[in-house]
C-alpha cells in the first residue's frame, strides 16, 4: 500500500492497520473533494510539535459508532451544519488507527488514505438533517 | 492552529478534549499562565474562527468535573466576554481576534445545552481539592487532611465515585519519621483505626477529613 510522498516518514504509524470497517465522517452535501483535505493540506505552511502530531495531521478523523459522530456535531459549532457520511472501509483503502478522543472515546480513529483513493467517490450521506 | 503573535500570548494546548483532524476543543495557556477553553465555531476557505474564552482555575475544574455543561463554560464566560479568534490557514496573515460580550454570542456559535467534558477523563489532581493544615490537637501536634471531590458525572448519569488513596512521600520528607518502611502506607485505609473520620456530602459533592499525629503532611500526597 502506498502513501503520498508528502507524508512524513514513519507515517503512518506502524501500529495502524489496513482499513475495515463501517466508518463515519461529517461531510458536506452533496460530498466534495474538501470534505476530505486534511489539516496538512488545509495548513500547508503550519508546523507542528512533534512527529505523532505531524503524522495525525496527515490523517481524516473517523468514527466506528454514528452517536460519536452525532455528539461532535452537537458540540461542535463549526461542525453543526455537516452530514453524516458512511462507507465501509476496504484495506486497499489506506491505513487505519484507534485513536482516542477523550468525549467521543474508543470511537475515534485517524485514517490515512492510501496514493489514488477517492473517498469522496465511495462515502455516502447516511441522512439529511 | 493556535493564534501565534497576539495579545493571547503565546499559547501552547495543555488539555484536548474532542479532535477531528486538529484539536476542536481544547484548553490551552499563555506563558503568563492564563488558560482558556477553545471550540471550532467556523471554517471558510482561508480560514478557521475559534471561540475562546478565559477561565479561572476553579471554573476550570468545575468545568472538567462535569458541574458546568459546555454550552454554558462558552455562553456564560466569567468576564462576561469571549474571543472571536479568526486564524487564517497561511501563517503569513496575522490572526484576527474580536472580543464579544457574552450577551452578543450567537446560540448556533455555541456548543449545544447538556453537552460535558466527561470527568472520567480528567486528571484526577484537576478534580480534587486536597487540603493539609497543622493542628494542635488533645495534646499533640498533627495535621488535618481534608479532601472534597465532585461525584463524578458523565452527562445527567452519576459514575461510581473512584477509589482513593494517599501515600508518604520520601523525597519530600527524609528521614525524619522513625516509620519509614511505611513509605506507601495507605492512610485512607487506617483511617478508622488511626484517624478521626468526618464526612459531608452534597448533591454536588461529597467530602472527608482526617486527623494523623504525623507532623508535617508536605509528605504526603495523593495517588490514583
Amino acid at each position: 500500500m502506498a502513501f503520498p510522498d508528502y507524508f512524513p516518514e514513519d507515517c503512518p504509524p506502524e501500529d495502524a492497520v489496513p482499513a475495515s470497517g463501517t466508518a463515519y465522517r461529517l461531510v458536506g452535501s452533496p460530498i466534495a473533494v474538501d470534505d476530505f483535505l486534511s489539516v496538512r493540506q488545509r495548513y500547508p505552511k503550519r508546523s507542528f510539535s512533534n512527529p505523532e502530531k505531524e503524522c495525525k495531521v496527515h490523517g481524516l478523523s473517523v468514527y466506528r459508532n454514528i452517536d460519536h459522530a452525532q455528539k461532535t456535531r452537537e458540540i461542535i459549532p463549526a461542525l453543526r451544519d455537516r452530514f453524516i457520511g458512511v462507507c465501509t472501509l476496504r484495506p486497499e483503502y489506506g491505513a487505519l488507527k484507534p485513536t482516542p478522543s477523550r468525549i467521543t472515546g474508543l470511537s475515534h480513529c485517524t485514517w490515512w488514505v492510501a496514493v489514488g483513493v477517492e473517498p469522496w467517490e465511495f462515502f455516502q450521506t447516511l441522512e439529511e438533517q | 492552529m493556535l493564534p501565534e503573535s497576539t495579545v493571547l500570548g503565546k499559547l501552547s494546548i495543555i488539555e484536548t478534549y474532542e479532535f477531528y483532524d486538529m484539536p476542536i476543543l481544547f484548553a490551552c495557556r499563555n506563558k503568563a499562565g492564563h488558560v482558556y477553553l477553545a471550540v471550532w465555531i467556523d471554517r471558510a476557505t482561508d480560514n478557521d474562527t475559534w471561540l475562546y474564552v478565559a477561565l479561572s482555575r476553579r471554573r476550570f475544574q468545575e468545568i472538567k468535573a462535569g458541574r458546568i455543561d459546555l454550552h454554558d463554560a462558552f455562553g456564560k464566560p466569567e468576564d462576561e466576554l469571549a474571543l472571536e479568534v479568526k486564524v487564517y490557514f497561511d501563517p503569513d496573515r496575522r490572526p484576527e481576534i474580536r472580543p464579544v460580550p457574552a450577551r452578543d454570542l450567537d446560540e448556533d456559535r455555541l456548543p449545544l445545552p447538556g453537552d460535558y467534558l466527561d470527568p472520567q477523563f480528567c486528571a484526577r489532581e484537576d478534580v480534587w481539592s486536597f487540603s493539609r493544615s497543622r493542628q494542635h490537637t488533645a495534646g499533640f501536634w498533627g495535621f488535618q487532611l481534608s479532601f472534597h471531590y465532585p461525584k463524578l458525572y458523565s452527562g445527567r448519569h452519576v459514575l461510581q465515585e473512584k477509589p482513593f488513596r494517599i501515600r508518604y512521600v520520601a523525597e519530600a520528607k527524609p528521614f525524619r519519621f522513625e516509620s519509614f518502611e511505611k513509605l506507601r502506607i495507605d492512610l485512607a485505609s487506617q483511617a478508622s483505626s488511626s484517624g478521626q473520620r468526618k464526612t459531608a456530602g452534597s448533591e454536588h459533592s461529597w467530602g472527608e477529613s482526617y486527623f494523623y499525629s504525623l507532623d508535617d503532611p508536605r509528605c504526603l500526597e495523593l495517588i490514583a
